[in-house]
Order: C-alpha cells, then structure tokens, then sequence
C-alpha cells in the first residue's frame, strides 16, 4: 500500500447487484462491490459507461430500481428520511462544480451546514474558513463564484462538501472541466483528503491520480465492473482483452 | 559557463493615447455627418423630429385653447376625488362642522417619504455623479426646451433673440482670447482685442437685445416676453451645459447624487412659494383672476414634506452610525411590507372604527371569534402535530370537514368563521409534514401570524370606510390608481410564484390545478373579470357594498395578474441548470429548502425585467376599473374636470398632463428596475 495508512474493517458502501434503467436502456447491469472505510476507490472505463449512472445511485441523485445499496448501516429506500441522512453524509463533487452562482464563496459553504446541520452561522463560518484555508484560497471567501478561476471553483465545491462533515467524498470526473494547469491544484486537494482518511469514490481519468492514490480500481464498461484490483495490478498486468484496450487508449 | 537562458526585456506597458477633449462640431461630423448617407439620414431625421415637436409644441402652447389652469385647480379631484377636505359643506359630522381627512392622506405621503430615506441611507442608494453627466442632463433640457419653443413661431422677437445670441458669443470669444492671453503672458494683442473690443460689443449687443423685447407683461397666457424669455433660458442651460462637460476632469464622480436630490428638492420647496397663478374667483366662465401661489392650498404641506425629506436623510445617516446595517435593513424590509396594510388604513378608517359608518359591524365579535381559533386553532395543530398522535389527525381533520359543510348554510354574521374553519383545516392536514419535530414552534407561529393577518383584512372589509361621500364612490383619483396598483403587485407576485411553483411541481395534483387556474384566467379577458368582480362578490363574500369595489377589484386583478407573472416565472425556474438542484440535493437539503434557497432566487433574478414590465403594465391597466364606475386618474382627467362648469373644452389638456404623470411613474419603475438589474448583475454571475 503505497499510502501507508491503515484501513478499516467495515464496509462503509455496499452495492449488490444494483440495476438500473432509463426507459428501456439498461445503464447498470447488476453492480456488485463493497466499499471499506478509509478506502480510496477509482472507477475508470469509457465514456457511456454507466460510471456517473453508479455513483449518483450511491447518493440517491438516481434511484436503482433492482439490488441493494447500503449506505454506513442505512439501506437505500424510498424512505425520505433515509435519504437526507445519508446525503448529509455523503459530500459530492461535481464535474461542473455546481456552485450557486448568485451566493458568495462562503455562503455556498456555510448554506447547508447553517440548515440542514442547523449550525449557527458564526460556527459555519469559522469552519468554512478553515476549510477554504485548507484548499488554498480562503482570501477568495467574499467572491462570487463567476469571479474565480475553473480550479478554484473546484476546490470551493470540494470545501462545500468537506463543510457538512462527510464520511464519504463522491467524485465525478472532478478536474475534465479544468484547463490543464489547473488539473494540479485540484488533484493536490484530493490527495491531501485521502492521506486524511477520507473514504473516496472517485470517477477520473488521471491515471497518475490512481496510481498514486488509490486503493482498488474499478475498470467499468457497459454497465458492469469488468475488472477490479490494485492499481499495480491494473496497470502492469490487466487481465481482460476490454481494459487492455481501454488502457491503451488513454495511456 | 552558466546555464541561464536569456530572457527577452518585457516591454514596459504604454497607455492608450488620450483623446484630446471634441468640440460639437467634430463630435457632429463624426457622429452625424460621417458620410453622405449618415448626412442624409441625419437631415431626415432632424426633419422628421422637427415636424413632431413642431406639432406638439404648437398644441402644447396654444396658450388660447390649452387649459392648464384646469389641471392646477382641479388638482385634489385629480389626485383623491371626493376624499373629505375641510372646504367640502356635504361631508360634515354629528355637530355639522365639515370633516378635513385630507391629513390623513398627508401623513401617509410622509411616512412613506421618510421610509424612502431611510431605505436610501441603509441600502446606500445613490451613486456619485461626474461633472459631465450632471452637465450633460442640463445641456439635455436645455437642448429640448430650445428646440420645443423654436418649434413655435419666434418671429416676433428673433432680431432681439439674434442681439443677445451674438452678444453672447462674441463675449465667450473675447473671455477666451483674455484667458489665453494671459496663460502665456505673451499674446498681448489679444489681451487688448478682447478687453477693448470684444467686452463692450458683447455688452453692447446684449443690452440692446433685452431691451429691445416687448415685454408684454406677465401673464398666465404666456405673453411672447415669456416665450421669449424660455428660449432664452433653454440656449443658456444648453450652453452652460456644454462648457462644464468639455474638459477632461469633468469626468471625475465627485458629485453626490443624493446631494443634487436634495438641492433640487429645496429649490422646488422654495419655488412654490413664490410661483404665482392667476385663478379665478367664481366657478363661472369669463370670472375675474386672482393671483394665487402654484401649489395653493398644498404649498406648506409639500414644503414640510420636501424639507422634512430632506432632514430625515439627514437622520437616517445618524442612525446608520449607531444601528448595524443588517438589522436596519431587515427593519426597513418589514415596516415596507407593513407599510401598505397599515396606510391604507390610515387613508381609508377612523381609528375608532367609528360605529356610525359601519352599521351592524361589532369589532369586538370579531376579535373575540379571532383570539378563539387562535388559541383552540394552535392547540389541536400543536397535538396534531405531535410525533404519536398519527391517528388522531384523519378524526380531527374530519370533525372539522363536517363543521365547515355544516356551517356552509349559515348566513353572513358566520362567514368569517366558515372562513377560519377552512384556514384550520388546511393546517392540521399539514402539520404532520411541516409542522413535526422541531419544526413545530416555527409551524405555530406561522399559524399565528396568518390568523392576525386574515383577522386584519376582514376587519378591514368588513368594517366600513369613514370616508363616506354621496355619491358613487368613496375616493378615486390618483389615490385609486396608486392603491389598486400597490394591491394588486403585493398580492399578486406571492401568489404567481406559488402558481409558477405548483406548475413546475412534481406532484401531478399541483401541477394540474396550477395549469387549469393558468389557462383559465388568461383566456378571460381582464375587463370580464373586473366585471366578474362586482357580480360574484357579493354571493362570495356579503360585505358592505362600496369599498368592497374596491377591494374585489384588487382581489380579482391580484388573480388575473398572478397568471402572468407565474408564466414569467416559470420561465426564470426553468432556466435553472439541473446541476444546481442536484448539488443542493447531494448537500442533503430539502426540496423546500432548495427552492427557498437556490431556485427561487436565481429564477428571480433572471425574471426582473419581464416582472418590472409586468408592474408597468399593472399601472396603466388600473384604468380599466373605469368599467365598473370606480373613479381612477385617467377616469377624472377624462371625464370629471372636462364636464365642470369651468372646465368645458380642458379635455385634451388633463389628458396630456395625465399621459405626462402616467409617464414618470412607468418611467421611474423602469430605471429602478436597470438599476436592480445591474446591482444583481443578471446575466454576469
Ligand atoms: N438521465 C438519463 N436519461 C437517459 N439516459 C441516461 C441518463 N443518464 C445517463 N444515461 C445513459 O446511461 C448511460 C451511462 O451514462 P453515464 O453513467 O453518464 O456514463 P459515464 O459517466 O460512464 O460516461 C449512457 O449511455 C447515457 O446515455
Ligand atoms: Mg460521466
């Protein structure tokens, strides 16, 4: 393990056999993998594959229609409550950052902790600060989010996140966005929170992010994981003729 | 050796030239006059603006058949009708005196002004001007008034016009030829030629012009001396314009806007002292005049409030220093809000409720079955909404259904709690979802407020006016227009987000009535419902007969209006990227919170404009309550001053004033609204 940090034993995400349709297309053909605390996992494959289609299913911004997802101890149902609990618990980050563009760097962080952790607002904002202290721009804080660079923007929407406490981060392709001197500072960020211990499901094509970071990669392609290990694995000895392919593609 | 690479020298960064400052004549020539088709297009136009002015300048200033002294005279019926003045014999109380209420619409008018100030000071409205702006808008109404009265014809006078012309600018020659003569003490040959010959020529000329003018006395007639005396006025605003805009530090924001609003608010407090208009004595044809300040009877109520506005500026930034600027906002936001509810009171009621003119109403009662369905009301929400009590609410909700269809049959006295009934019913079978768990306070007290709020207005409607006239109507007037309009922009725009809401909902039960009241509504012309007003009212809600005119027109329009602006909103919410909810969601908020938080307010904002042009067309469709004999503005210029004994033939005068007084409302609202737009930055963020 190249990060040296120790893992927990649960398993924080369980998916299985999680099938999902839009109208008649099947985007998820039976997802089955587990997901242990502290882990970092990389989920890769092409385009269309259904990658983003199975981490929204993991917040419940899809919803599965077959298999089971259980989130830290709570099953994914259509029970509202279920959901909110586990969304406060699950931060996400979003290829588009998805700020709130009429909302200052620091109300987009304090917003959710203020009303839905019901924190009061001198609170919210001192750890918004840290947190904009900790992804390297807090002298942004009173900006909009228009005014700042793509990076910068990411980073916000990875602060926005950190600011509701998660104990899983979601990623979704979070530096394609990103002109590529921006990519590093981004990618830093994330780095940082996995060395911190976050459990992290990330959708990227960074290799070297995988390589570095992860765990577990997770090579997906027409709705199914086609093969799963350890980065080293993956990229000195894949076994199928699919990821062979795909890597040789991108690398 | 080292390995350094030689860099090359990064230029040092240049400025862009300075544009020496332009004379009109090379401004003209590149603006007007660039080629022979701008020079064509120019001339047509000058000739085609020039035949329009000319037109309406002579029916403005055909001082023989235009009427301006109706509209001065005519001015309280203009602007509240019959509302109860002192001087008004009919209106009189229990020991005959007659009853004086106009200070109660002056009271109003001040506090809303001061609520103005206030609002200005803590959101810090105004700017600061350059120089060049505020010198361009005079040389703007010089500009105009010079080419509106040139558009009548000068003849008379234009050798006296040419004198004072010419006196002036071989004056302004002379001054220029001293001025550089004596920055670089040299050119003394121009020194002498603008002191020797330009100075007493320039005087010369001008003392011959003036005095060659026939006067001709002043007159309300406008006498040619005066007409003379406007041009002249608007060659000199244009001119004095024009030289302070020319230099280059004219460009600096140095000057504070609100400190021109408050010059021009104290020279219009002093000048209507000393205005004169001749006024006739008898309200027959052909009377003596006498003379009598602009404003008549107004003159010290406008001052107090011209130079009231002003120290209250002056107040409000004391208190800006002793109370944080968020707390005064919220204070101001609120008093807004009670504002209208409060003033219209004030217009419309005797404090007392006075019992003779609202027979058969007992406040008391009301107050009474109010506190009542407050207390009880508050209690079973409170136990409905508790955690274990599920089942209780399917029971109690019924129990109330059966009391509401029961009570149906009853007459009017029970109205109000039929009324309340419904109110009640609604929030049980809400409770559960809204009002559980900690949010159950929060839950009471908005049931508590809309009760104090529903219990108001029908006091309101059903309490009577004191301001009873004989006659058709209450009041009317601008005073009509401006409540109506102010009615119908509160209560319409909570009611279209609803609908625009309840229309991109998810749940079909919603989405469904919103399109059916939608499509509806707007397939009813405005005036069918206006009408409606008046006919179903009445079965609807048995109130007394003439301020429920009124009220059923706001209530009516309110609805009509809601149609539009929710269509406008649905725009604005359907702009909304997915990923905005989507990232409010993954933070784990509600639907509720993310449309409170995140949709609402960026629909908003993009939606300005279209809402501003909805408030603009509410005001000038007020005057359609004219179907229904209620006494608007535009109804009064048309129809009321037009048929008084003096006032035959004034019908097209008060009906330019009143086009005019429509104009700088809608004109305001749409310069509020740029400026909203530019402070939200629509369209940037
Ligand atoms: N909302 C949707 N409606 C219909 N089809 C969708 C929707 N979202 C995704 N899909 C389809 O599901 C498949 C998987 O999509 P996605 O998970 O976004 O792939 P990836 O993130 O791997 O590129 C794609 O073929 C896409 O067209
Ligand atoms: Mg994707």
């Amino acid at each position: 393990m190249t990060t040296g940090k120790t893992m927990g034993e649960n398993d924080i995400i369980i998916c299985d056999g999680v099938k999902k349709w839009f109208g008649d297309f099947q985007a998820l053909k039976g997802v089955t993998t587990n997901v242990k605390e502290r882990e970092v996992v990389v989920v890769i494959g092409p385009s269309g594959s259904g990658k983003s289609t199975f981490i929204r299913c993991i917040n419940r911004l899809e919803v599965h229609q077959e298999g089971r997802i259980v989130v830290d101890g709570t099953e994914l149902t259509s029970d509202l409550r279920n959901i909110e609990k586990i969304r406060s618990e699950v931060g996400m980050v979003f290829q588009q950052f998805n700020l709130f563009p009429h909302l200052t760097v620091l109300q987009n962080i304090t917003l959710a902790p203020m009303w839905v952790r019901k924190k009061p607002r001198d609170e919210a904002e001192a750890s918004a600060m840290s947190l904009l202290e900790r992804v390297g721009i807090p002298e942004q804080a009173n900006k909009f989010p228009g005014q700042l660079s793509g990076g910068q923007q990411q980073r916000v929407a990875i602060a926005r996140s950190l600011a509701m406490e998660p104990r899983i981060m979601l990623f979704d392709e979070p530096t394609s966005a990103l002109d590529p001197e921006m990519i590093k500072e981004v990618l830093d960020v994330m780095k940082e929170l996995a060395l911190s211990g976050m459990t992290m499901v990330v959708v990227t094509h960074e290799m070297g992010f995988a390589r570095e970071v992860a765990d577990r990669v997770l090579f997906f392609d027409y709705g199914t994981i086609v093969e799963e290990g350890t980065p080293e694995h993956f990229f000195t000895n894949p076994q199928h003729d699919r990821t062979k392919l795909f890597l040789s593609q991108i690398l | 050796m080292t390995d350094r690479i030689e860099l090359p020298e990064v230029p040092e960064l240049e400025y862009a030239p300075e544009k020496p400052p332009q004379g009109p004549v090379v401004w003209m020539q590149e603006n007007l006059f660039s080629s022979r088709a701008s020079t064509l297009l120019t001339l047509v136009g000058l000739f085609i603006a020039y035949v329009f002015v000319k037109g309406a300048a002579g029916f403005l200033f055909d001082w023989a058949a235009r009427r301006w002294d109706m509209v001065t005279l005519n001015m309280r019926l203009l602007m509240a009708q019959a509302y109860p003045a002192g001087d008004n014999l009919q209106i009189t109380d229990a020991m005959g005196e007659p009853i004086d209420q106009f200070h109660r619409i002056w009271i109003s008018l001040g506090i809303v002004v001061a609520l103005a100030m206030f609002s200005f000071v803590f959101w810090r409205v105004g700017s600061r001007l350059s120089r060049r702006n505020l010198a361009r808008v005079v040389m703007g109404i010089g500009g105009f008034i010079l080419f509106t009265f040139l558009g009548v014809p000068i003849i008379d006078y234009a050798l006296p016009f040419l004198f004072i012309i010419g006196g002036l600018a071989v004056l302004y020659i002379g001054f220029n030829a001293i001025r550089e003569a004596l920055g670089t003490s040299r050119l003394l040959g121009d020194l002498a030629l603008g002191i020797l010959i330009n100075l007493p020529i320039g005087i010369a000329l001008l003392v011959l012009g003036v005095t060659s003018v026939d006067f001709g006395g002043w007159d309300w007639q406008f006498s040619l001396g005066v007409h003379f005396w406007t041009i002249l006025a608007g060659a000199v605003l244009a001119g004095v314009g024009w030289l302070l805009q020319r230099d280059e530090a004219s460009k600096e924001e140095t000057i504070p806007l609100m400190g021109v609003l408050g010059v021009v608010a104290a020279a219009v407090a002093g000048l209507i002292w000393v205005i004169q208009v001749p006024v006739p004595e008898e309200l027959v044809v052909g009377a003596d005049k006498t003379w009598e300040p602009v404003a008549s009877s107004t003159t010290l109520p406008w001052t107090i409030i011209l130079l009231g506005a002003i120290v209250v500026y002056f107040i409000a930034l004391g208190v800006r220093r002793v109370v944080p600027e968020k707390t005064g906002r919220r204070v101001l936001a609120g008093l807004w809000l009670a504002s209208f509810p409060f003033l219209s009171m004030v217009v419309l009621r005797d404090p007392g409720f006075g019992e003779q003119f609202a027979p058969g109403f007992d406040l008391t009662q009301y107050i009474l079955i109010a506190v009542g369905f407050l207390v009880v009301g508050g209690a079973i929400i409170a136990v409905v909404a508790h955690e274990n009590i599920g089942e209780w609410l399917a029971a109690i909700a019924g129990v109330i259904g059966v009391a509401i269809i029961y009570t149906w049959g009853f007459t009017s006295a029970l109205f109000f709690i039929r009324f309340l009934l419904v109110l009640l019913l609604i929030f049980v079978l809400g409770a559960k979802t809204f009002g559980s768990g900690p949010a159950r306070n929060r839950y009471l007290i908005v049931w508590g407020a809309t009760m104090v709020i529903l219990t108001y207005f029908f006091i309101i409607a059903k309490g009577g006016t004191t301001v009873q006239v004989p006659g058709a109507s209450p009041f009317g007037g601008f005073l009509l227009t401006l409540i109506v309009f102010l009615g119908v922009t509160l209560l319409s725009f909570p009611l279209g987000v609803i609908l625009a809401l309840g229309r991109t909902s998810t749940m079909p039960i919603f989405r469904l009535m919103s399109v059916a009241y939608i499509e509806v509504v707007r397939a009813v012309p405005l005036i069918t419902w206006l009408i409606m007003s008046i006919i179903f009212l009445p079965f609807a809600l048995p109130l007394d007969a003439e301020l429920d005119r009124i009220l059923g027109v706001i209530l009516f329009y309110s609805g009509f209006s809601a149609a539009y602006l929710a269509e406008n909103v649905r725009g604005g919410l359907q702009a909304i990227r997915a990923g905005q909810k989507e990232a409010s969601k993954a933070l784990g908020m509600t639907t509720v919170q993310t449309m409170i938080f995140i949709t609402l307010p960026q629909a908003l904002r993009t939606v300005i404009p279209a809402l501003v042009g909805g408030a603009i067309a509410t005001f000038k469709d007020t005057s359609l309550v004219t179907i229904i004999s209620l006494f608007d503005f535009l109804h009064i210029s048309r129809f009321v001053i037009p048929n008084s004994t003096l006032g035959r033939a004034s019908v097209r005068t008060t009906l330019v004033f009143a086009a005019a007084f429509y104009w700088i409302f809608t004109f305001a609202m749409s310069r509020a609204s740029l400026r909203l737009e530019k402070k939200l930055g629509v369209g940037e963020r």
